[in-house]
């Protein structure tokens, strides 16, 4: 849908999409190097320790650069024409390549919400390590319905408490999976 | 022939063992619905609790929950885009697709249809002859197994969509995170950084549900809020020409995915990504794949369902494991005083075939519960993102934790989610990662063995007449029909309109 | 599952269990109840540092289950995989003191303090029992030219001879042939396999000539014929009559005994009842039935240790282990 419009921002696009371009191929650079340290063959000849990560790295860092280039030429790369920026399934037809705000929020406030998000997510996983996994992450469920989606409390303490109740009955009792009680050690 | 399948039926159709199996195929789905719960662990978990069982019986349940965990592990994938089961990784990709086009319950209705099928076809194979077919997987050594993998990582051109150059950088990232900690090749631990945890290796199902579920999450939130998916009941259903139109694509998975489960240590996430792989090479429909193809789901299900059965001949006809979880129901046998090895068939008919026919009546069971709930599941999606999305945090990170019980998972999950945001944000596709994630230990091992095995020289793969052919297979499957589409560009148009070839 | 503290916190200060401490291990002097003074918490944790499904795994429930009967109380099994058994280790080592976890281990014990960065070593634990051996066999395909384990070793003299190691290239198999390699002064061509089922598939397919697995794995290959026995690693034959006819290294003129062991072992700094405790419970278990059903299930062979006499038995191994690994 918004292809044409998508292919023509690629070059300017957000700094976002170098910054990701470049950590990509620091970290490709690394791989290499930290692989050709390991060593690619050992002494005798034989696939050495360093031969996959070299190979990663070397990849990352080809292809990184390959696309990097297409990037920055822009413009014409996509000559298939209709479907130039849709690249994984995964994301299926609602992806959200483009600045254009269909929902009627600014670029700020969605990345305002995404950063929450993942800001109550790295609450929930830390608090796992205190107050153990079925808790932490209860308080999480509950802490996004009420504060994150300003749902009524009962909604979120109902949804905790069902998240509990499930977490524990089924991977708890049911399938015996021992469930990690944190620092506290309460349950 | 035919007396050994009656024998078989008369052990599997008594009541008791009629009830395990169905209480084991329904445990499997539930199981491989789960998110980090696979079927090694399922099995595994209740193996115990059947030890007091007659030993047919028990292995009728275990069984169960096994291929029951293949069918689970689809619903998860094509609902929320979280693998539930990791062999259902290929299945998120047009699976997801489809969902979010309203057609979840379509798409769970062929998966189902898909590994029936594929169940049904590998289980006759099976019957008919699993021995010949055994002693040709032993052929396969070292320099065939790299074959195989090479032809693995070529499917990321078809993992990677229309980028193939961001799809290879996410593969060789994928390939990087598969070599931190121990491997069986070498002494020495890589980018552990002195953390034991790192030495544990970073798990593929936890970089998956990061990746897929928590990446997959957010971004529906930086779309600011997803609206629940109404749909028509006429999309709801799956239709006879559905079926029709992925019939060949069923059957071409059935046939990848039994070919690789028959070799031990290829597995059937390999046979799922192969499958999958592969079809979208070949399928007349390969334009919509990734975007919500039929075929896609269907190949990918029945590839990994051929695969999961195909396991059982070499344990069942030499008493090798074909996988991880079968490899636990050898150890099942052992505990039952049953040995197993080339003689079980002559040994114990009544239990072999009583087990073997158990898996028509399992497989029936499942597609039965299955097709009608499948748009009963489909029914989650209506529910609104802001109640569904905290509930899939819950599942993923809950099963992230459970793939090794230890909390590390949680902050590996945590990094692979943000990653996965922005892979996302960036139009970086995410399959080639997870491949290069599963295939890079299976890669690095081939690489290793055929150096061992022959000095060093790695050229051996061109030179063993079948591994030379598997590269040929290879060349021919993933490029020539890039090359026909080249030639002909007017005619790829009008296959990007689903048209059905049969 | 670090709930249980409190039972054990008088012991908490106790310094990481020595080899001195361990001499000090007798159980004689228990008097009081069926199992002494110590009475532990209700809910006992038995640590399988490996995945579901595996011999360890089968081994940590078996003695678990055993161990429930004798003592009475709930034993739960926990697995925490990863690193060849590094993560649980370490794990068991953050439990120092506590008296209600108790871990199966294996060559890993010692073997992970040798050959990786790991923050412990088999010393930083409390040995409880060795229940015995797991040992290996050494097998070729039945066409194979080879008819004794000293073939095997004339021929890597004269030429290449390719082995299948599964279970890393620092696990029981590397050992084993790097064990056999320095005391017939020769050299294998090994070639890796992620478990021991894909080196049998190998031997079998003909692509490695000689493999190295536990007999209870091959038992059926063994009876069909297409799997060769050589020699067992070990100064004992088996007692089982299946096996009884395979002869062992040492007969065979190689000095090589070295197997995987299979046993119980607890945190370190518990305080003398504890172990005790646990040494007594184990010694009642190795007289039950069960214990006997699951080692001639998987063929092992019973070769009991306790306590002070598990610590000497594992100083020796890593002796053994350094110059396999050497």
């Amino acid at each position: 849908m918004t292809a044409t419009a998508a292919s023509r921002n690629t070059a300017h696009r957000d700094t976002g999409a170098w910054v990701m371009r470049v950590l990509l191929l620091a970290l490709g650079a690394a791989v290499l190097v930290a692989g050709i340290s390991y060593g690619v063959r050992t002494p005798d000849g034989h696939v050495g320790p360093g031969m996959m990560p070299a190979a990663a790295g070397a990849v990352m860092l080809l292809a990184g650069a390959w696309e990097s280039l297409k990037a920055f030429r822009s413009g014409r790369e996509a000559t298939d024409g209709d479907d130039s920026t849709v690249s994984s399934g995964a994301e299926g037809a609602e992806d959200e390549d483009s600045q254009l705000d269909v929902f009627g929020r600014t670029t700020a406030q969605r990345n305002r919400a995404v950063a929450v998000v993942f800001g109550v997510i790295a609450l929930g996983v830390a608090l796992t390590y205190a107050i153990g996994l079925l808790l932490g992450l209860s308080l999480m469920v509950a802490v996004l319905l009420t504060f994150v989606e300003k749902k009524p409390l009962w909604v979120g303490v109902v949804w905790g408490a069902g998240a509990f109740a499930f977490g524990y009955l089924v991977f708890g009792l049911a399938l015996n999976v021992p469930l990690a009680t944190g620092a506290l050690g309460l349950i | 022939m035919l007396e050994n399948i009656l024998l078989g039926f008369q052990t599997s159709l008594t009541p008791e063992n009629l009830l395990w199996c169905f209480a084991g195929v329904l445990l499997g789905t539930v199981i491989g619905m789960l998110p980090g719960l696979g079927a090694t662990t399922g099995v595994a978990i209740l193996l115990p609790l059947t030890l007091t069982m007659e030993p047919v019986t028990a292995l009728i349940m275990l069984a169960g929950i096994y291929y029951g965990c293949q069918y689970g592990g689809t619903i998860a994938a094509v609902l929320i885009a979280t693998p539930g089961d990791a062999n259902a990784v290929a299945t998120v990709v047009d699976g997801y697709a489809l969902a979010r086009k309203g057609q979840a319950g379509k798409a769970l209705a062929i998966a189902a249809i898909g590994s029936f099928v594929a169940a049904i076809a590998s289980l006759v194979l099976l019957m008919l002859v699993a021995a010949p077919i055994a002693s040709v997987a032993l052929k396969f050594g070292p320099a065939e197994m790299l074959a195989i993998m090479i032809m693995g990582l070529l499917t990321i051109i078809s993992f990677s969509g229309d980028n193939l150059a961001k799809g290879l950088v996410m593969a060789g990232l994928g390939i990087f995170l598969s070599t931190i900690g121990m491997s069986s090749g070498f002494v020495e631990a890589r980018f552990t950084f002195g953390s034991i945890n790192l030495l544990g290796g970073i798990d593929f199902v936890v970089v998956m549900i990061g990746v897929f579920a928590v990446g997959e999450v957010v971004s529906q939130i930086g779309d600011g809020g997803v609206k629940p998916i109404r749909t028509r009941m006429r999309d709801m259903m799956i239709r006879g020409k559905d079926v029709k139109d992925s019939m060949p694509a069923i059957l071409r998975g059935s046939g990848i995915g039994f070919l690789l489960g028959c070799l031990p240590g290829a597995g059937s996430t390999l046979a799922a990504l192969v499958g999958y792989g592969v079809e979208k090479q070949v399928s007349p429909n390969r334009k919509m794949f990734g975007k919500g193809a039929i075929q896609g789901v269907a190949s990918a299900e029945s590839a990994n369902n051929a695969a999961a059965n195909a396991n059982f001949v070499p344990t069942l006809a030499l008493g090798i494991p074909g996988g991880t979880t079968t490899a636990v129901l050898l150890g099942a046998f052992v505990m039952y005083g049953i040995q197993p090895g080339p003689l079980l068939f002559d040994d114990q008919p009544a239990l072999v075939w009583g087990l073997l026919t158990s898996f028509f009546i399992g497989n029936v069971i499942l597609l039965v519960l299955n097709l009608p709930l499948a748009p009963a599941f489909a029914q989650v999606l209506r529910l609104p993102y802001r109640y569904l999305y905290p509930a899939i945090l819950f599942f993923s990170m809950l099963g992230a934790y459970a793939v090794q019980n230890n909390l590390f998972a949680l902050p590996v999950l945590f990094v692979a989610g943000v990653a996965g945001f922005f892979f996302k944000k960036f139009d970086y596709p995410t399959a080639p990662l997870i491949l290069g994630v599963v295939l890079g230990p299976m890669v690095e091992k081939a690489l290793v063995q055929t150096s061992s095995y022959a000095d060093g020289d790695l050229t051996v793969l061109f030179k063993e007449p079948l591994s030379l052919g598997i590269l040929i297979l290879t060349v021919v499957i993933m490029l020539v029909p890039k090359l026909v589409g080249r030639f002909s560009r007017d005619r790829t148009a009008e296959a990007a309109t689903p048209t059905p070839v049969a | 599952m670090r709930a249980f503290r409190k039972t054990t916190t008088a012991a908490l200060g106790v310094a990481v269990l020595t080899l001195s401490a361990c001499a000090g291990i007798d159980t004689s002097g228990s008097g009081g109840g069926l199992l002494g003074e110590f009475e532990p918490s209700e809910r006992q944790t038995m640590i399988v540092p490996m995945s579901a499904g595996g011999g360890s795994d089968l081994s940590g429930r078996a003695i678990a289950s055993g161990l429930e009967e004798v003592t009475g109380r709930t034993m739960s099994v926990e697995n925490q995989d990863g690193g060849g058994g590094a993560v649980g280790y370490a794990n068991f080592l953050g439990l120092q003191g506590n008296a209600s976890h108790l871990l199966a281990t294996e060559t890993a014990l010692v073997n992970l303090g040798l050959t990786q960065d790991v923050p412990f070593n088999w010393e930083s634990f409390t040995p409880v029992m060795k229940v015995g051996q797991d040992s290996t066999v050494v097998v070729v395909k039945s066409d194979s030219p080879y008819d004794t384990c000293p073939d095997v070793v004339d021929a890597a003299k004269e030429g290449k001879v390719l082995a299948a190691v599964s279970g890393g290239a620092t696990g029981n198999d590397a050992i084993q042939f790097g064990l056999i390699e320095k005391d017939q002064g020769v050299a294998f061509q090994r070639v890796p396999y992620e478990s021991g089922g894909e080196a049998i598939a190998a031997v079998l397919g003909g692509h490695v000539d000689v493999g190295l697995t536990n007999p209870g794995e091959v038992i059926g290959q063994f009876e069909s014929g297409d799997l060769k026995p050589l020699c067992v690693i070990a100064e004992k034959r088996y007692e089982y009559e299946e096996l009884a006819d395979i002869p062992t290294t040492v007969e065979q003129g190689i000095d090589v005994t070295f197997s995987q062991f299979r046993g119980v072992i607890a945190p370190g700094g518990l305080t003398d009842e504890a172990v005790d405790y646990w040494v007594d419970a184990s010694k009642l278990y190795v007289k039950t039935e069960a214990f006997q059903e699951y080692m001639s299930s998987n063929y092992m062979q019973v070769d009991t240790a306790f306590g002070s006499d598990f610590a000497a038995y594992l100083k020796g191994y890593e002796a053994e282990l350094k110059a396999g690994l050497g």
